[in-house]
């Protein structure tokens, strides 16, 4: 029955607002497979349930209905060791890169943690060597990184440390929550580049989360759309993006800017009055 | 985003802040209180410690060459009163200060973070304890202890002065919380001591440090509340002792104002420089508070 | 010739900052002509923002405008006195901010918001063509009437964005200014805000300077483009040039970059600059040079042809 890596069962999650009950999320299932590094892309709008969706992933928001199974396991009736081997192997990037570090320590800390957690010895130099490949490989100087406090780094910076971080752990899955909105264009591809190395070099599966659809096309194996709560439609990017088949996909896809001047939005879309 | 500077005459212009400048209200502060401290550090010079003992002289001298400050009905010398005194209060509070911030702080950051049935019932005693009047419940705790000393002072003080402090620390740690570096902890594998004591707790510093401050005044206060009712560390000198001496002699309507002007003063002084310290680390605890540049 | 309704005169901005006075745009030089819509382009840090506060006349206390012009309709706005800017602003020259908070205030219904912009400028708010003027602007938005008699936090982000552009374009302004107006939006209200404000601005003839870092959003909408780095312009020219043949290696970089929909699968060969490149493009001696009508690039990383 569980053959997969990863498998989220009519996953729900509902809060309780001002007194009335809101469902962040509906119920969501999709999996990602054994042995078979895939990146897919939960992709939506603000408000769809993709991020709250990743929490319950990564084991921080335990559903309100449905199970998050890794190999088989539900993750939060997991204890002690086995629960220790679900934090190695499912790690996370987020949005924010200047908030993932503690601003109290330099960036050493955050490898230091990474290194206690994989059990090497902190002081041997093979350790500090793998450290030290694991920033070159995403085009980062050791010297210059790592005697730095979080707020002296640039926003690209920081988050090819997060992956730097990645690479280090080798997990088996990467929850990679909004990675590149909040980084400037010219270093997006940079990050994005590294993030599909993470999948076909280190074998990595990626659940990549995004309110932009033109990047989910560049490295998506597989799209899922959500809207209020719900996967809408499914399928390869391709299949998605030139024939949707669900009316948000529809409107949704044809919204996208497309970055050439001579295909321009030509009539006015759902601008009907509107009324609060 | 730094490119090069400009002409002088733009320089002119442009204000360059500098560090002295902006935290002028700590250096105030501190300024206060080694003033208040001046007894202690000029006072060998005039008078020994032992003339503070009960007739350590003539009682009732007005202030003199030999007697800077004059003596009291006991015949204690003044200035080598408040020599003992100042430094008695301040170890008062600093004790009573100390442990409150360290026990309500240690609570808090646990309260905060673990949630669940440990912060429902230390939030129930935190809550209740809020209501409760300070200086009755210390007035009970010191009349039933038979033997006060300045540590044992500190520590009664302390029993109600944590209360407010695990308040403030829980806040701050409701909120620090959900912040992404502690789920990138989490994801590393660090457990709950772990993110506690060392995610956690380095960023509280700045509170903590407030916190303190605003606790040392608290104790001070609260301490010399207890000496002036008679419920002080009757063995030492402190300067509650000093002022409820005053009273019980009726300093006041015998014109000897040498007596109780001085350890006001000195209080005043130190309240003051407490006061400007604690405001300048609550704007370092909250950088929204500072003038933005 | 075409009328320049803005026209920015080699200006340089300077902040003071705790670590010493800091340039935010140097020797910058550009111009907007009537009806024309002109997208700033530039990624964080490069200015753009700043720029569009000086232009407005806004920049905070500790921004100073130490050199150059800038010149509205002819009329030298740069170092004028507070009066001269509230004439100007609103009436003929409108802003429409990231965020619709910025603009509205949570606490006044809508249709009051718009009765003080009109007697903040002088104009009694009863008169019955000002209502006219107010319903045909909220239509223009796709906006229902309804719309007047709610509070700000009754609306969508979508729909607060068209109060704040009908609000902009009330007291018929020649310029628009929209900085980064619809980055906080979803995408589909980012495309019906971006109509709207392109069919009310030909209704009034107005420029509208689109300030943003999505280069995509340009194309669609944009009849020239700015690209800002560091302070200042590197290259400048009509949209399809841009897109086409793009010359300056930074804008090379940036349109390369862009994903579009319409692409194959897969990421493309883009190398990020290196630090002597980066270095070599914020040389304090490049100037703009016209390659080609109005299509201009800064030198001295202009190809020899």
């Amino acid at each position: 029955m569980s053959g997969m890596l990863l498998e989220v069962r009519a996953a729900g999650k509902t809060f309780s607002r001002h007194g009335e009950q809101v469902a962040a999320v509906k119920s969501m299932s999709f999996s990602l497979p054994l042995k078979q590094p895939r990146l897919v892309t939960l992709a939506g709008e603000s408000g769809c349930g993709k991020s709250t969706l990743a929490m319950m992933v990564l084991g921080f928001l335990p559903p309100s209905s449905g199970q998050i199974l890794f190999h088989g396991e539900d993750i939060y009736l997991t204890r002690g060791a086995r629960l220790r081997h679900f934090r190695r192997e499912v790690q996370a990037i987020f949005q924010n890169p200047f908030e993932v570090f503690n601003p109290f320590y330099r960036i050493d800390h955050a490898f230091d943690l990474v290194v206690r957690q994989l059990g090497l010895p902190r002081t041997d130099p093979e350790t500090s060597r793998m450290v030290r490949d694991a920033l070159s490989r995403v085009q980062l100087d050791p010297d210059s990184v790592l005697g730095r406090y979080p707020h002296q780094l640039s926003g690209g910076q920081l988050q090819r440390i997060s992956i730097a971080r990645v690479v280090l752990l080798r997990p088996e899955i990467l929850v990679a929550d909004e990675p590149v909105s909040m980084i400037d264009a010219s270093l997006r591809l940079v990050v994005l580049r590294q993030l599909v190395d993470l999948k076909e070099r280190l074998g990595i599966s990626i659940l990549y989360i995004t309110h932009d659809l033109s990047t989910a096309l560049q490295i998506s194996d597989e799209v899922f759309i959500a809207h209020q709560g719900s996967i809408v439609e499914r399928g390869s990017a391709r299949a998605v993006i030139e024939h949707p088949q669900h009316e948000y996909t529809r409107l949704l896809v044809a919204s996208i800017p497309v970055p050439d001047p001579r295909e321009r939005w030509m009539d006015a879309i759902g601008a009907a009055e509107q009324t609060p | 985003m730094r490119i090069r500077r400009v002409e002088p005459t733009v320089v002119a212009r442009v204000y360059s802040s500098s560090a002295w400048r902006r935290h002028l209200p700590l250096l105030a502060g501190i300024g206060l209180i080694v003033c208040a401290l001046l007894p202690v550090l000029l006072g060998r010079w005039f008078v020994t410690p032992e003339m503070a003992a009960v007739f350590g002289d003539v009682p009732n001298l007005p202030p003199s060459l030999k007697h800077p400050l004059g003596t009291q009905s006991e015949g204690r010398d003044l200035l080598a009163a408040l020599m003992l005194g100042t430094p008695a209060t301040l170890a008062i509070g600093l004790i009573g200060g100390g442990v409150a911030v360290l026990v309500g702080g240690t609570l808090g950051l646990v309260s905060g973070y673990r949630g669940g049935w440990t912060d429902t019932v230390i939030r129930t005693i935190v809550d209740v304890g809020m209501t409760v009047p300070p200086l009755a419940v210390l007035i009970l705790i010191a009349v039933s202890i038979p033997k006060v000393s300045v540590p044992v002072m500190g520590l009664i003080i302390a029993t109600t002065a944590w209360i407010s402090v695990t308040r403030v620390m829980r806040s701050q740690v409701l909120t620090l919380r959900e912040r992404l570096f502690i789920k990138t902890a989490k994801l590393s594998g660090v457990g709950s001591f772990g993110i506690m004591a060392f995610e956690l707790a380095p960023n509280l510093m700045p509170l903590f440090a407030a916190s303190f401050v605003n606790s040392v005044t608290t104790a001070i206060l609260a301490s010399i509340g207890l000496e002036v009712l008679g419920l002080g560390p009757r063995e030492s000198y402190t300067l509650g002792n000093t002022i409820y001496e005053a009273m019980y002699y009726t300093a006041m309507w015998r014109d000897m104002w040498w007596w109780w002007l001085p350890p006001i003063f000195i209080l005043i002084l130190i309240f003051l420089g407490l006061f400007l310290v604690s405001n300048d680390l609550d704007r370092i605890a909250n950088p929204r508070l500072e003038r933005g540049w | 010739m075409r009328r320049q309704v803005l026209d920015v005169q080699d200006i340089e901005i300077v902040y003071r900052t705790r670590g010493g006075p800091v340039r935010a745009v140097s020797s910058l030089s550009f111009s907007v002509f009537d009806n024309e819509v002109f997208g700033l382009v530039g990624e964080s840090g490069s200015g753009k923002s700043t720029l569009a506060m000086a232009i407005l006349g806004n920049l905070p206390d500790t921004g100073v405008l130490t050199r150059g012009r800038i010149l509205f309709d002819g009329r030298e706005l740069g170092a004028a006195s507070p009066a001269t800017w509230r004439a100007v602003r609103w009436k003929h020259l409108a802003y429409v901010p990231q965020g619709a908070m910025n603009v509205l205030n949570p606490l006044r219904r809508i249709r009051d918001q718009f009765d003080d912009i009109i007697s903040d400028h002088g104009v009694r708010s009863n008169q019955p063509d000002w209502k006219a003027t107010i319903l045909a602007l909220l239509k223009a938005v796709h906006l229902a009437e309804s719309v007047l008699a709610c509070f700000p936090h009754e609306l969508s982000g979508g729909m607060k964005q068209r109060v704040c552009i009908a609000m902009a374009m009330l007291l018929g302004p020649k310029l628009i200014i929209a900085d980064e107006s619809t980055s906080a939006l979803d995408v589909i209200s980012q495309r019906v805000v971006l109509q709207t404000l392109l069919e009310v601005r030909a209704r009034l003839n107005a420029a509208i300077v689109l300030i943003g870092h999505d280069l995509a959003l340009q194309a669609q909408v944009a009849d020239r483009v700015g690209i800002m780095l560091a302070g200042r312009f590197v290259e400048i020219g009509p949209v399809t040039r841009i897109f086409d043949r793009p010359l300056h290696p930074y804008t090379q970089r940036l349109i390369a970059s862009v994903p579009s929909i319409r692409h194959q699968h897969g990421l493309p060969d883009v190398v990020a600059a290196d630090e002597a490149e980066r270095k070599a493009w914020l040389s304090e001696d490049a100037r703009l040079l016209e390659v080609e009508p109005g299509h201009f690039v800064a030198s001295p990383s202009v190809p020899r042809q």
